[in-house]
């Protein structure tokens, strides 16, 4: 279970996050919606312990983020806004690599690595230097690398963004297969559809704030709208939400 | 655990190193063309003594048969100067002439008479054979007084008084360290930029990629990640040493040092020596461009900062060249002012100080730790991630 309790995140006199608290239960699938800027990779990089939160506390699993980042990044499984692959390095080497640092066992490793791939249908590309991947290419590489450890929690910061129908298929699969196996997944996007078709619920940020949370029948309700895009810009750009 | 994750980051690493095709030109290419320019630099320095052994053209103006002969004798090509010689040497025309005065008419042979050596100091190509020349005259000068003071029954020793005779105690290979003076240098300098691309793009090029953020994730800590780098670093460096002296070894093994009068031998045994001198270098050496690195956002950005380490170097060599008597032992404790010392004395077959090695190893081992703390703090800095 990740819970976030009353976090906020200064950047000089801007503020990025003001007092936002959530809960992310084991086999759930948690969307996180926002505008460009409204604070939800501030939030994620919190969580993962890489920014430290100007106020609050971030517990995954009973354990403090802040104060014992190295434990928690163990149970997380991260896939970051615009993450890097190593180029030189084949599409199978760079999920290798990130398995080892995780301390794996190679048998395992190899076993979980395989498996990845299969799902994400990476057999083309599993031996190709990453130099040259379409972006898909590179977002499904760059997933399994984050899960290959096979995390308790798993956050994602756009994942589905650019991908083919195929892709993305591919994506949700995997994603519906890991809150089949207990794990929570907590993914922002801006793609209406997809937060539907596959969160158990949605959480709102915006303005620093979480405005809004609960399953997409909840969320719509409350903005008194029809459908969740509407209620999502409706709450969104309520005066008192905007910066 | 720690070690494990260690291995897998400096496995990685070297992977990535190996198939970097930029970075492995930077690296292996440099040592080559030192080395090569190096050896075509001293071989046409003994081209150079070669020729200059031929015989020396001298300008010769009036008549003194007696003198000329000599000359002739003591292999100097005599030439007839233009009348004007005084002016065609202040023309440029000549690079120096002797001028003989006329033999007065008098009659006495052996009345004292002024030879002129014209010739243009500002010229540096005349100073070799001018000096040769004016030793010939003096020496002719000499036998010319013996004769007159024998001709009156004195012993020619009334006029030598003193004596003066020069003795170089220097071996044939002493003498080669003039020559070998700049290759401390060389290999200093190999050491300090083997893992420049390496370094630049384990720690600039990850943020330059954006891998560095994904990295971090990890629980890996910051220590263990530079380390790892740093390991890599070294292991390159070195690799680039070994090559820069087995092509050194090779190259002064087949240049013809004997025809400049040295002695050169640079055996398996001072080689060892050497590298074991340098592995300080390089720790020191990989763990600065760590630091370097990661503060620069991109591979070309660490390059640039990390170009004042090449000159790092260059520092205690002007400082050793210009005062060669200036060695201390102190010096030993300063990374690199004593490697200049004690790499070049183990080129001409000396033994090195027996602080020599606890004193680079130990004086090493602060800085590289240091270099290592700064980059790993800085690692973690969210502007350095974000930034």
């Amino acid at each position: 279970m990740i819970e976030i309790n009353n976090v906020s995140k200064h950047f000089g006199s801007v503020t990025a996050l003001d007092g936002v608290s959530l809960q992310i239960n084991d086999g759930e699938i948690v969307g996180l919606l926002g505008l460009n800027g409204a604070g939800k990779s501030t939030l994620m990089r919190m969580t993962y312990g890489l920014v430290q939160p100007s106020g609050g506390e971030i517990y995954i699993d009973g354990i403090n983020a802040v104060t014992e980042p190295e434990r928690t990044r163990s149970l997380l499984g991260v896939l970051p806004d615009n993450a890097g692959l190593y180029k030189r390095l084949t599409a199978r080497e760079n999920i290798l690599y990130f398995g080892r640092l995780q301390g794996m066992d190679e048998n395992e490793l190899n076993e979980s690595c395989d498996h990845l791939m299969d799902i994400l249908g990476m057999d083309t590309i599993a031996g190709r230097y990453a130099d040259g991947f379409s972006l898909g290419e590179r977002m499904k590489t760059a997933l399994a690398r984050a899960i290959v450890h096979k995390p308790k929690h798993i956050l994602l910061d756009e994942p589905t963004n650019g991908l083919d129908v195929i892709t993305t298929r591919a994506v949700r699969k995997l994603l519906r297969q890991q809150k089949a196996a207990g794990r929570s997944v907590l993914f922002s996007s801006h793609l209406m559809y997809e937060v539907e078709n596959l969160c158990d619920r949605v959480l709102v940020i915006a303005g620093g704030k979480l405005v809004a949370g609960g399953t997409v029948a909840e969320v719509v309700q409350a903005a008194g709208c029809s459908n969740l895009e509407d209620a999502f810009v409706t709450l969104s750009q309520e005066p008192s939400h905007v910066v | 655990m720690w070690f494990k994750q260690i291995k897998a980051v400096c496995r990685k690493e070297i992977k990535d190193a190996i198939r970097d095709k930029r970075a492995m030109k930077l690296a292996f290419l440099p040592p080559v063309y030192m080395v090569v320019f190096f050896a075509m630099g001293i071989g046409m320095a003994i081209h150079f003594q070669n020729t200059e052994e031929r015989n020396i053209e001298l300008s010769v103006a009036g008549n003194n048969q007696a003198l000329t002969d000599f000359l002739r004798e003591n292999r100097l090509d005599i030439k007839a100067a233009p009348e004007d010689a005084y002016g065609a040497v202040e023309r440029g025309e000549l690079d120096y002439a002797l001028i003989l005065d006329a033999v007065p008419e008098s009659g006495n042979p052996r009345t004292p008479r002024v030879a002129t050596l014209v010739y243009n100091a500002s010229n540096q190509n005349v100073h070799g054979p001018v000096g040769e020349v004016r030793r010939l005259l003096y020496q002719y000068n000499g036998t010319e007084a013996a004769l007159n003071v024998m001709a009156r029954g004195l012993s020619p020793e009334l006029i030598n008084p003193l004596r003066v005779r020069d003795a170089n105690v220097a071996t044939e290979q002493q003498m080669g360290g003039l020559i070998l003076g700049g290759v401390p240098l060389l290999l200093l300098m190999c050491a300090m930029m083997g893992s420049m691309g390496f370094a630049a793009d384990m720690t600039a090029g990850e943020r330059e990629r954006r891998s560095l953020e994904p990295l971090l994730i990890n629980p890996v800590s910051s220590l263990v990640l530079i380390t790892g780098k740093w390991a890599t670093a070294v292991l390159l460096t070195l690799a680039v040493v070994l090559l820069c002296l087995l092509l050194l070894a090779i190259a002064l093994y087949f240049l013809p040092f004997n025809q400049m009068g040295l002695r050169v031998e640079v055996g398996p045994l001072a080689l060892a020596g050497i590298f074991l001198a340098l592995i300080p270098v390089a720790f020191i050496a990989a763990a600065l461009q760590l630091a370097l690195g990661i503060l620069s956002r991109s591979f070309k950005d660490a390059q640039t900062y990390m170009g004042f380490l090449i000159l790092l170097p260059m520092v205690p060599f002007f400082v050793m060249i210009t005062n060669p008597g200036l060695y201390q032992s102190w010096h030993l404790w300063v990374p690199m002012l004593g490697h200049q010392t004690v790499l070049k004395g183990l080129l001409l077959g000396e033994t090195a100080p027996a602080l020599a090695y606890p004193a680079f190893w130990l004086s090493a081992v602060p800085v590289t730790l240091l270099a290592l703390w700064a980059a790993g703090r800085q690692l973690r800095r969210a502007k350095i991630i974000y930034g």
